[in-house]
């Protein structure tokens, strides 16, 4: 699988979104509202780039 | 405005929107989780509603607006429009799917339940399965009939909206209105509304994506003619 220069930002740029989500301290259920909705739409848009080839 | 210059505005706003989220994220996230303030009752909790309210914000406004292209597009009987409202659909799908997860976690710990079938979250289910319904239609090629679903849902938008004045809710009442100030503090208002950019830069970027591979279907002719 092959991923573009835009999905392999996305997804580098979600990790630290990510961590930077779980090193908030907050409750369980704020990190996994944050980080679902996060994960959501990275995935979305890295498929769309994929989908669409640029 | 016309359908081309409709096209060429598409086209120059998505790699702005595409930068603008991955560079308000940041901001946004740490506004939300590290400067705004707890709530007296919910405590850390209230920061789910940065993520959930502008996504249902979002997801209600992208129904409308796909709304008014479906019902120009049946009255034109112009597939532009109606592709319009296709590539939105998508984006609009997935923000449902974000509100009433988010909006699930939040209810877990205010209400200790997962899921109730309370006026407001039976009419959000209701928009989400409008939104699979009409995807549903216009992956089959029934452009036509997706759009009539489309502007028929439009009667589910006032019930979402008016449902916790009209029943008595679990869900609290809006904090926003279009005619009075908000009642939320502006320490809260602030990371709301970043996130509600963030939010709406994502769905431009998707919604123009989408746009331009719908159409580069249409003009190789997979598509009914409306």
């Amino acid at each position: 699988m092959k991923l573009s220069k835009a999905s392999l930002l996305s997804i580098v740029i979600l990790a630290i979104i990510l961590t930077f989500i779980i090193v908030s301290g907050h409750s369980i259920f704020v990190i996994l509202a944050y980080a679902i909705t996060f994960l959501i739409l990275t995935s979305i848009l890295i498929f769309i780039e994929k989908k669409t080839g640029k | 405005m016309k359908p081309a210059s409709l096209k060429s505005f598409f086209s120059k706003i998505q790699r702005p929107a595409l930068w603008l989220f991955w560079s308000l994220s940041p901001v946004a996230l740490l506004s939300a989780l590290y400067f705004s303030p707890n709530d007296y009752l919910h405590g850390a909790l209230v920061r789910i509603m940065y993520v959930h309210v502008p996504a249902a914000w979002l997801s209600v406004s992208i129904y409308v607006v796909m709304g008014i292209f479906s019902f120009i597009s049946l009255i034109l009987r112009s597939s532009f429009y109606s592709i319009c409202a296709k590539s939105l659909a998508f984006p609009g799908c997935a923000l449902t799917l974000i509100c009433i997860i988010t909006g699930s976690i939040w209810g877990k710990f205010a209400w200790g339940t997962w899921w109730v079938w309370d006026a407001r979250l039976t009419s959000v289910i209701v928009l989400f399965f409008l939104y699979v319904g009409y995807l549903n239609f216009c992956e089959n090629g029934s452009n036509q009939a997706a759009s009539f679903l489309n502007v028929i849902g439009l009667v589910n938008i006032p019930i979402i909206k008016w449902s916790v004045n009209w029943w008595f809710t679990l869900h609290q009442p809006s904090s926003f209105s279009l005619t009075q100030r908000p009642t939320i503090a502006i320490e809260m208002l602030v990371p709301l509304l970043l996130m509600t950019i963030v939010f709406i830069c994502w769905t431009v970027r998707v919604f123009t994506k989408q746009f331009d591979q719908n159409l580069m279907h249409f003009q190789r002719g997979h598509y009914e003619t409306i």
